[in-house]
């Protein structure tokens, strides 16, 4: 590989085109082939089925496919018994009541917190449905991706490094794409499993 | 196998091809070698106490024992003849059978007779499988056959003093071959396919849907209107929709309500303000902007002199007729046609009372409106509620559709055992589709279960009085109070089948002795699904519902003497109240007593309103112990629904760390004397068995003979330990459990499975309706003390 023309991304894009119209068939297709494994995975583009999440000082991204509704934090929660600190409370959504998680205090397993101007996720899995609070949500990925790119690689270890595996199912530009079917499962498994009062 | 060791009954020669067939299908599975030979745990239960030198004590419970036991003999085999004669046979015809030799079984084992137990258990065994849809109806009887024959020869040697064992030797080989493996490893039962017509099954809904069908219940009355189930549901959602705006619009009412207040509060201010500012304009010297102007002090003092000259004469000149605002007290008086003598002040204090002036008229036009749409407001309402009740009724058939099962069932009763009269009232009582339709299996279930052991208090010739059972609904507001009774002593195990059914429609359960001295269920539903009638209390800032049915008085906790007394919020595990909060007098909720002296309060922070909410189940991993509904409130927010009794008892279980403050009641039992223990069982001589062991070990001993009398018997005296059989007649133990559930005054009672069912799905059974302990009979006595003391040790 070290005969192929270097090309630079100042070139023009004029030049890039007679670049690659120079190479035989075999050169073109190993150097796709490298530019492939260089750029792979790219911040850009970015899956358009994701939403890039924040979590007070950290960021994540959901797949769009359980997403059901985006709404403003509620003013209101009702307390249910024998639940886990990570979650809210219940509220109504539609005519059902809904359980509304912290989502950074369900990942990192710390009580759950609610502030006036986050950001109500309503998700759905296997007709159960589970309301997320997160602190922003950005619907256009690649502008933030490129904002915050600096606070996510001064972060070490990385905040999502005490997630189970398979909570994440892939990582786009270091940011980690949680899997929201298993969250989902999981939370509402952790909260029907209801202990005694004294345990 | 050998065909030496058959039974004469059984020999292979006398059975047909098909027969044979069967027999070698069974002949692949195996017995229960367990059961076949009485196993080192089959003891008596006062082997150890009684001393081995008290052959009186054993001879007396021998009497007892055989009397009781043929009486159970003659019951099973006449059940059996009745069953060998029917043209049908159902499986819950086999729940005698199965409770007879269930009560020997456990009998049997605590009089030494070893054989009588083993063979009694066979008998059991054999019609539990039936029951279940395990056996065939007609290879059970093949089984019962020569198992009832050799239990009546055991027992007649333990008549002659001596139990013969020959008459189990001779019957274990063949039901060896008859018979199934029964241990938990077996393979899944297979539906069977029984050779008899069974009973027909009703097609209720299709019934419900086109009443037209039902020739006889319905041909006199005018056809009715077919429509898709489905366009029904979608008006009703809509009207429901409809109904529940009623609170969001009651809101949106009072919160204009509260503006225009708000409005008139701000009029009245800049009202008093304006004379304040006139007085003040009038005080302060004119602007210095002129006086800068002015080139020296004599323009100055001319400037000064027209000007108190120029004010005299606009006082001067608007003498006469004020043109002052509606409602200044003619302070500011105006001229338009003197505009050039007025300083910026004065238009100021113009423009103030202009503004006041369209305030109030604003005002006044916007109150107007709000008493018009006060007006409209509750004609829409009233229209919306009509339109909703009229979508109900859309939905709302007679009970009387429930009958014509019930009447076949009770025909059929009727001719394979004894005349049963079967009355009925209120037929016409309406109650929804839905509702009906997820009542109308289990309440025929209820029946079949209840008579199919009736046949033994039918059969024995001893009532005076014809066999009764009824069926009385009464309307009560939007809820159907619904009683079935029975004038005679029926089957225990009736309320397992309709408890989850009567949960789904919010629906209650309550039984008692009635005045035939037979046992009355008692039902409670809506007439509609959804909607309740509920009240709204308060603990710390959580809202909260409780169904108007659980709550029979609020109290202000002064003049009333409780004999238990909770805190909502600790029963809900929320963290205590603000000091306002615990420094108020609280109201309590006090509880249905039923015929209990016990009263059962709970303490809330305010009882905030009445209300009629439409309930939604929650989805299941959001149900906690007593909260398994929700409704939404006028605000949008989730109001959780509570279960008080349900709360009390799951508390009791497994809640409670501190003693509750509870007030000292005579109707307690007082804790600190001698614990006193309810012997529940239907034989007489376990239950003298057990009295005698616990008596000696200084317990106070109440007994029961069924699970009716235990019931009566728990509301009255609140004993501290239950001891409690499985099969009994009119409740069975499964069936007490529930009902002990209902009443929060039971809530501490310890209660000891004492059965001879081993099963882990007995025990599973017991433990998830609230039993503290299952033992297996026979138990010794050392273990049954010791279990009772450390029960009573637990808080």
């Amino acid at each position: 590989m070290s005969e192929q023309p270097v090309f630079t991304l100042s070139t023009s894009s004029s030049d890039y085109a007679q670049f690659l119209a120079q190479m035989d068939d075999s050169a073109f297709w190993e150097y796709a082939g490298i530019l492939a494994q260089e750029n792979a995975p790219s911040p850009s583009p970015l899956d358009p089925g994701l939403l890039l999440c924040t979590l007070e000082d950290v960021s994540c991204l959901l797949p769009l496919q359980h997403l059901r509704e985006i709404l403003s934090a509620p003013r209101h929660y009702t307390l249910l018994p024998m639940t886990p600190s990570w979650m809210l409370g219940l509220i109504d959504w539609r005519g059902e009541a809904i359980p509304v998680l912290d989502l950074s205090a369900y990942l990192l397993q710390h009580p759950a917190r609610s502030r006036a101007d986050d950001t109500l996720l309503v998700t759905e899995h296997d007709h159960c449905f589970v309301g997320w609070l997160v602190s922003a949500v950005e619907a256009s990925p690649t502008s933030l991706l490129e904002a915050d790119a600096g606070a996510f690689a001064q972060t070490t270890p990385p905040w999502y490094e005490p997630l189970p595996a398979d909570m994440i199912t892939q990582m786009y530009a270091r940011l980690p794409l949680l899997d929201l079917a298993l969250l989902i499962s999981e939370a509402t498994h952790a909260i029907g499993s209801v202990p005694a009062y004294d345990e | 196998m050998t065909n030496d060791n058959f039974h004469p009954f059984f020999d292979e020669s006398e059975l047909s091809s098909d027969d044979l067939a069967i027999l070698k299908a069974f002949d692949s599975m195996n017995w229960d070698e367990s059961a076949s030979e009485p196993d080192e745990e089959m003891l008596p239960p006062v082997q150890r106490l009684a001393p081995e030198d008290d052959a009186n004590f054993l001879r007396e419970m021998r009497v007892l024992f055989v009397e009781e036991a043929g009486e159970d003999l003659a019951t099973m085999q006449r059940v059996w003849h009745q069953l060998e004669n029917a043209g049908s046979i159902s499986a819950e015809q086999f729940f005698p059978l199965r409770r007879g030799g269930h009560k020997i079984r456990g009998s049997a084992g605590a009089v030494n007779c070893f054989s009588m137990a083993t063979i009694a258990g066979y008998i059991e065994d054999i019609a539990e499988q039936v029951v279940q849809g395990q056996l065939s109806p007609t290879l059970g009887l093949l089984a019962l056959s020569p198992s009832l024959t050799a239990l009546e020869e055991t027992l007649q040697s333990v008549v002659a003093g001596s139990e013969d064992e020959t008459p189990l030797a001779r019957l274990t080989p063949p039901l060896k071959v008859l018979t199934y493996d029964s241990s938990p490893a077996a393979a899944p039962p297979q539906a069977v396919v029984e050779t008899r017509p069974p009973l027909p099954e009703p097609d209720l809904l299709s019934s419900l849907l086109f009443p037209e069908a039902q020739t006889s219940s319905t041909s006199t009355e005018m056809p009715f209107l077919r429509v898709e189930p489905f366009r029904v549901e979608q008006l009703l959602m809509h009207s429901q929709q409809l109904t529940e705006l009623r609170a969001t619009l009651e809101n949106s009412q009072t919160q204009v309500t509260q503006a225009l207040q708000e409005l008139h509060r701000a009029q009245v201010r800049l009202r008093q303000l304006q004379p304040m500012l006139s007085t003040l304009s009038a005080s302060v010297p004119r602007s210095p902007l002129l006086e800068e102007q002015s080139s020296s002090s004599l323009i100055s003092r001319i400037l000064a002199q027209a000007e108190q000259r120029g004010t005299h004469d606009r006082l001067r000149k608007l003498k006469g007729p004020a043109r002052g605002l509606p409602g200044t007290p003619g302070v500011v008086l105006w001229d338009e046609l003197d505009m050039e003598h007025y300083s910026e002040q004065d238009l100021f204090l113009r423009s103030l009372a202009e503004a006041i002036a369209d305030v109030s008229l604003s005002s006044a036009r916007v109150q107007l409106a709000c008493e018009q749409r006060e007006l409209m407001l509750q004609q829409y309402l009233h229209q919306a509620a009509q339109v909703h009740n009229g979508v109900l009724q859309l939905r709302l058939v007679p009970l009387r559709l429930l009958l014509p099962e019930l009447r076949q069932f009770i025909q059929l009763f009727s001719a394979q055992n004894q005349p049963l009269e079967f009355d009925v009232q209120g037929e016409t009582v309406e109650v929804d589709q839905a509702v009906l339709d997820t009542l109308a299996r289990p309440l025929l279930q209820l029946f079949q279960i209840c008579l199919a052991d009736a046949t033994i208090s039918l059969g024995n010739g001893e009532r005076p009085q014809p066999a009764r059972s009824w069926l009385h609904a009464q309307q009560l507001g939007n809820e159907v109070a619904l009683e079935i009774g029975f004038s005679m002593p029926v089957s225990g195990g009736a309320l397992e089948s309709i408890r989850e059914p009567l949960q789904r429609i919010n629906g209650s359960f309550s039984l008692g002795r009635n005045p035939a001295n037979g046992v009355s269920f008692y039902f409670r539903f809506p007439r509609a699904q959804g909607a309740a009638h509920c009240l709204l209390v308060r603990v710390g800032s959580e809202h909260f519902v409780v169904p108007a049915a659980q709550v029979q008085k609020i109290s202000d906790y002064q003049y009333e003497t409780l004999s238990m007394l909770y805190d909502l919020g600790t029963l809900l595990g929320l963290a205590p109240g603000s000091n306002a909060d615990q420094q108020r007098v609280h109201p309590v909720l006090i509880l249905p007593t039923a015929n209990s002296p016990v009263l059962v309060g709970v303490k809330v922070d305010e009882v905030i309103d009445e209300v009629e909410l439409a309930m939604k189940p929650l989805p299941r991993y959001l149900q906690r112990p007593g909260i398994a509904f929700s409704a939404t409130d006028g605000k949008g927010n989730v109001l959780l629904f509570l279960d008080l009794p349900e709360l009390i008892r799951h508390y009791s279980l497994y809640g409670q760390k501190a003693p509750m403050p509870v007030r000292e009641d005579a109707a307690l039992p007082q804790r600190s004397g001698t614990a006193t223990v309810l012997i529940a069982d239907d034989s007489v001589s376990m239950r003298q068995s057990l009295r005698q062991m616990l008596s000696w070990a200084q317990y106070n001993v109440l007994e029961a003979r069924d699970g009716m009398v235990a019931l009566e018997q728990l509301l009255e005296h609140v004993p501290d330990v239950l001891l409690l059989d499985i099969e009994m007649p009119n409740l069975n133990g499964y069936d007490l459990l529930r009902a002990m559930r209902a009443y929060p005054q039971l809530a501490h009672v310890k209660t000891v499975v004492l059965t001879s069912r081993s099963s882990e799905k007995h025990k599973g059974q017991a433990r998830a309706l609230g039993a503290h302990l299952y033992l297996t009979k026979p138990v010794v006595s050392d273990v049954l003390l010791s279990t009772i003391k450390e029960l009573l040790a637990t808080p």
